[in-house]
């Protein structure tokens, strides 16, 4: 596409400003719509602004930061309606046919206990005929679509209470795939305590190549809430399947469950991490506990609201840069969650089709189901599907949207949680920004990028 | 912590740490500007940088198998899917060819 001149360009609509020093100083730039992030130097600062704030025109940039500011879209052609780009790259995302996502629960049985889980754990395993159906499914969505990129997430109950089964499917998956020409990658999500090498390597060498596991926290407090069934103990052995597994993926994501009770979990289990040398291997993140579902009502009281836990991640980060850590939490754009998405679909063991993770298992909330030859839709799926904030005239004129087409609808759509629809981001996007920033130039001054 | 004690904290940490980085930055022969993280974007404003891959339908094994977002995002800055790729032979997009404002 060729570039407009400087002539021909505006402000984009998505742009923020954030000052770096309360005196006239070097500014941050960050777009939501590109998330694209510019520093610009105190002397060159207030020209940038008034230009962004429309107090001055774009020619009296020079042409160097003008093409800069270009390739951010902090400057958009004249013409452009942001609005409806932006619009067609979330259709684009949500409705193409090029790549489907499948999160799979073999089974939606649990060894653990944990109190707080929004799943009532069912003794329920996929039987042969749902398994022969999903194969059916999946051959008929690769030969069918013209599939590019197929994407499945292990889910339950907990997926390796059924190694073999899972196994046996991922096989038949990275098969189909391959002989098909199509890319095949899957997720794992776990909560690690039956995952051995032996297991992680097969699973590994067939495209598994991103893990999930869950702590709360050090040994002490995880051993409290995530327990076996039994009462036993967890974190000694999870911390060690970690451990010897790490090689066979690319990257395993350790998910430390944040609410009242432990507020320090996640910067212990970060300071452990580091004394065994797992980060950048395993890659630590706080997660929000919230009651969502009817099974975990009770718990409300001692979880964070969304911008409580805002306020909690903004002080988690600062801590980590004041220790000279790694802090690499910084906004995504573009991809809808799989729930609204036409190409993205959960499975439970009997077959039944959910859109939402957190429906999984509840049947009456099914959105359809597989059958021998075909899946049968109901039309509980157009609620899901036709989600749209683009309908909502506040949304409209937000310069979060982008950032809020990627957040979670799921208490918009069940509950009517219209504060739900917003990005968490709200609360303290200009403070993540500003830490993302002084975490890349404190690499940048140690020569690391 | 309230949102006041954090947002004091925070102006205080920023203000002490851009204190110094100006001069540590022009010492590297950065002045004009820094870039923090890229457009995520392509030219096309409508695609996510990465995901010309699958768009592109390319027919090759190798590619399909070596081309996910992640990896075209390294061939954004090194140009690399322009000499190796059929991908990026067929992508009509400035970046792919060496010939963008990047």
């Amino acid at each position: 596409m060729k570039l407009a001149e400087n002539t021909e360009c505006k402000p984009s609509r998505y742009n923020f400003i954030f000052r770096l020093t309360e005196n006239p100083g070097a500014v941050l730039l960050y777009n939501s719509r590109t998330n694209a992030l510019l520093r610009i130097p105190g002397e060159t600062a207030e020209t940038v602004c008034d230009v962004m704030e429309k107090k001055n025109r774009v020619e009296i940039l020079n042409d160097s930061l003008f093409g800069e500011l270009r390739a951010g879209g902090f400057l958009v052609d004249r013409k452009l309606d942001e609005l409806k780009a932006l619009k067609v790259m979330d259709r684009r995302y949500r409705f193409a046919t090029s790549k489907y996502s499948i999160t799979l629960a073999p089974t939606l049985a649990c060894n653990f206990d944990c109190p707080y889980c929004y799943q009532k754990h069912q003794n329920q395993t996929m039987t042969a005929q749902t398994v022969a159906n999903l194969k059916n499914f999946v051959k008929h969505i690769i030969s069918d679509r013209g599939l590019s990129h197929l994407r499945v997430s292990w889910y339950g109950g907990e997926p390796l209470l059924v190694k073999d089964l899972l196994i046996e499917l991922q096989t038949y998956f990275h098969q189909q795939c391959s002989e098909n020409n199509v890319s095949y990658k899957s997720a794992l999500v776990t909560n690690g305590y039956l995952l051995d090498s032996e297991f992680a390597e097969e699973l590994g060498k067939k495209g598994n190549n991103f893990v999930q596991i869950t702590l709360d926290g050090t040994k002490e407090f995880h051993d409290k809430r995530r327990a076996l069934k039994n009462g036993g103990p967890t974190f000694d052995r999870i911390y060690e399947n970690m451990k010897s597994v790490a090689q066979y993926f690319d990257r395993i994501t350790l998910r430390v469950n944040v609410d009242r009770e432990n507020l320090d979990a996640f910067e212990l289990i970060v300071e452990l991490l580091e004394r065994d040398g797992l980060i950048p291997k395993v890659q630590p993140y706080p997660g929000h506990v919230d009651a969502l579902t009817d099974t975990c009502k009770n718990i409300l009281p001692r979880c964070l609201s969304r911008e409580e836990f805002a306020r909690y991640e903004t002080a988690i980060g600062k801590n980590l840069i004041e220790q000279e850590k790694d802090f690499a939490s910084y906004p995504s754009i573009g991809i809808g969650c799989g729930a609204i998405c036409d190409n993205a679909v959960s499975i439970d063991p009997q077959g039944y089709l959910y859109k939402c993770w957190n429906d999984v298992g509840v049947p009456d909330k099914s959105v359809g189901r597989l059958c021998e030859d075909s899946i049968d839709f109901n039309d509980t799926i157009f609620d899901w599907v036709s989600y749209d904030l683009f309908e909502f005239a506040e949304c409209r004129e937000c310069n979060f949207l982008p950032l809020c087409l990627a957040n979670c609808p799921y208490e918009f759509l069940t509950n009517n949680d219209v504060s739900s629809r917003c990005t968490p981001l709200k609360y303290n996007l200009e403070y993540m920004i500003k830490m993302k920033y002084i975490n890349e130039m404190k690499k940048l001054v140690r020569g690391e990028t | 912590m309230d949102e006041k004690e954090l947002a004091a904290q925070l102006k205080e940490f920023v203000e002490y740490f851009e204190e110094n980085v100006e001069s540590t930055l022009r010492s590297k022969g950065v002045s004009e500007f820094t870039w923090v993280h890229a457009s995520d974007l392509d030219f096309d404003e409508v695609t996510l940088r990465g995901d010309c891959a699958s768009q592109a339908g390319c027919g090759s094994s190798r590619c399909k198998d070596r081309i996910d977002p992640c990896i075209v995002r390294v061939c954004r800055r090194l140009h690399n899917c322009a000499s190796n790729c059929q991908v990026a032979t067929d992508c009509k997009v400035d970046y792919c060819h060496g010939k963008g404002v990047r």
